[in-house]
């Protein structure tokens, strides 16, 4: 009987029923836990939004960035369609798209229609033919892109390239300064609510200290013994995950259109925030349960050895 | 059932619990150790049990040999001793039928067989009407045959007792006494610490007697079926007789 499937469900079931009695026996500690695990993932999970919101801003602006490739004069047409063939087998392109010199006039003088006239002098078409591209979404990291470029440049028909080279290192630095406070912030969270969960266990193994010690006389395994705390870990980690949930959404709903109309916040009148994405949502929860029973479970390493 | 061969305890330097124990308990016996406070009868049903490990020579318990035990198969061989203490060691928070339940719980038993079972026992000790009562509104007597009925209801073959009747008054101890007569005649082997030397007298089972940690007589009941076998063991201190 030990092991079978029924067997496993039954001390299953024992544990999440001795875990949900320990939470409500000691109902002030694990209060507290619980508020105290909300708050620390709060502060992460507000992190996330401004992360994940910044990130599909930015990811747009990166995706707008092409790069612009003037073609030299005089390049027979033969040759043109050669460069675009060259261009497309490059794994980073989504898009070429040819400009030819009148287009390009054409552009610039609709850009400008009010100073038509000073394009009028003009004997002969100054502006270069181009190649216009467009990257995809896998390459649009700084490596990528000067990968891309530098390949672009050994074309010896193309007398220039160009690129929003500038901001677009300084946006790609930014977010990977942005990712690794992220991981820097998650990590010291992280520790924090596994000493919370560790001491609000210990608070109760040693409450329950004779229990445990008729537990092991009467021979109860390890495993058995150790259960229902990892139970009550879990629960207060995943119910400390929700708190932190809500009180999210309460500042997504409340402050945020607040935070809209004051003066000062003038930057987010045209900006649409979204709330964490579900997968982001889901982790912060399966991260609370993680961290609540990894905090029970070494804890208990301390004070249980037969 | 029960061997030990010259085992030694120290729980520090200069202290020695136990120093060379040497004895046999046969399946079914009732044996009393003995002494006085500090001679190590406590420490000797440790070792049994295995809340305590020996410092040197061989334990052998049920056909377990407990100094190559791991402490991961501790649990099972709990499972087959049954302990009971002076202080009663009840799970407070539980009610009486929940103190014994969760011993057949532990080691997997069905719900439908626990509710059978613990309702069993409790008849057995008398205790049927208390069932829901928590541990601490029952009497001491009270108290220690919920005990005795915990450490019986997994039918273990070795029932330990560390000074059961220590906390009560003579008339509730000899009904424990009683209790224990009773789970004897169904073929346990029950092995008690005591110092009361008249509930020993009158009990006339076999005595092990300890002072300073070390084995000082072996006496055996006298009937009339053994009083041969009686006198030769008596001039044996340690009787130690291999498998």
């Amino acid at each position: 009987m030990k092991g079978s499937p029924v067997m496993f469900l039954a001390d299953l079931t024992y544990f999440v029923d001795e875990g949900l009695k320990s939470v409500r026996r000691n109902k002030f500690i694990s209060v507290v836990a619980v508020v105290t695990i909300g708050f620390a993932l709060l502060i992460f999970g507000a992190f996330l939004i401004v992360y994940s919101n910044v990130n599909h801003i930015t990811s747009g602006w990166v995706q707008q960035v092409e790069i612009t490739a003037y073609i030299k004069d005089g390049t027979s047409s033969g040759r043109l369609d050669d460069m675009k063939k060259i261009l497309w087998e490059n794994p980073e392109v989504s898009k070429v798209e040819y400009v030819s010199k009148e287009e390009a006039l054409k552009r610039l003088q609709s850009d400008h229609e009010d100073a038509v006239y000073l394009l009028g002098g003009l004997d002969e078409n100054p502006l270069p033919a181009s190649f216009e591209i467009k990257l995809s979404k896998a390459a649009q990291n700084r490596e990528a892109v000067d990968h891309l470029v530098e390949k672009i440049r050994n074309i010896s028909e193309l007398q220039e390239v160009q690129y929003g080279q500038e901001w677009t290192r300084g946006l790609l630095t930014f977010m990977n300064i942005l990712r690794l406070l992220g991981f820097i912030l998650g990590g010291l969270l992280g520790v924090a609510i596994i000493f919370i969960i560790a001491n609000t266990v210990r608070l109760t193994v040693y409450a329950r200290r004779d229990e445990l010690a008729v537990m092991r006389l009467i021979g109860a395994t390890n495993g058995f013994i150790k259960g229902p705390f990892l139970m009550e870990g879990l629960l207060q980690g995943l119910l400390g995950s929700l708190f932190s949930l809500l009180l999210l959404l309460g500042i997504y709903y409340f402050w945020i259109p607040r935070l809209r109309q004051s003066a000062g916040m003038f930057f987010l009148q045209d900006m649409t925030v979204s709330f964490l994405p579900v997968s982001m949502i889901l982790w912060i929860i399966l991260g609370g349960m993680f961290l609540g029973f990894f905090g029970s479970l070494i804890s208990l390493g301390r004070f249980l050895k037969i | 059932m029960i061997q030990m061969f010259d085992v030694d305890k120290q729980y520090d330097k200069n202290f020695s619990a136990l120093k060379g124990i040497t004895l046999r308990i046969r399946k079914g016996e009732f044996v009393f150790f003995t002494g006085p406070s500090g001679a190590g009868k406590t420490t000797l049903l440790k070792l049994i049990y295995c809340e305590e490990r020996a410092d040197q020579g061989q334990i052998l318990v049920n056909g377990r040999n407990l100094s190559r035990l791991r402490n991961g198969s501790i649990p099972y061989l709990r499972r087959n001793i049954g302990v009971v203490f002076q202080d009663f060691k009840l799970i407070r928070s539980k009610t009486v039928y929940d103190n014994i339940a969760f011993v057949l719980r532990v080691v997997g038993t069905p719900k439908y067989e626990i509710k059978r079972r613990a309702w069993d026992v409790l008849r057995r000790v008398g205790l049927q009407h208390k069932m829901n009562s928590y541990p601490l509104h029952l009497s001491g007597g009270e108290q220690q045959r919920v005990a005795v009925a915990r450490a019986v209801v997994n039918d273990p073959v070795i029932l330990l007792a560390d000074e059961p009747t220590g906390n009560l008054d003579a008339a509730v101890a000899a009904e424990i006494m009683d209790l224990l007569k009773e789970i004897h005649n169904r073929g346990t082997t029950i092995v008690m610490a005591t110092h009361n030397t008249d509930m020993v007298e009158r009990m006339n089972k076999r005595v092990i007697r300890l002072q300073s940690g070390r084995c000082i007589s072996d006496t055996h009941p006298v009937t009339e079926m053994n009083l041969d076998e009686h006198e030769k063991e008596k001039s044996q201190v340690h009787p130690y007789l291999p498998i």
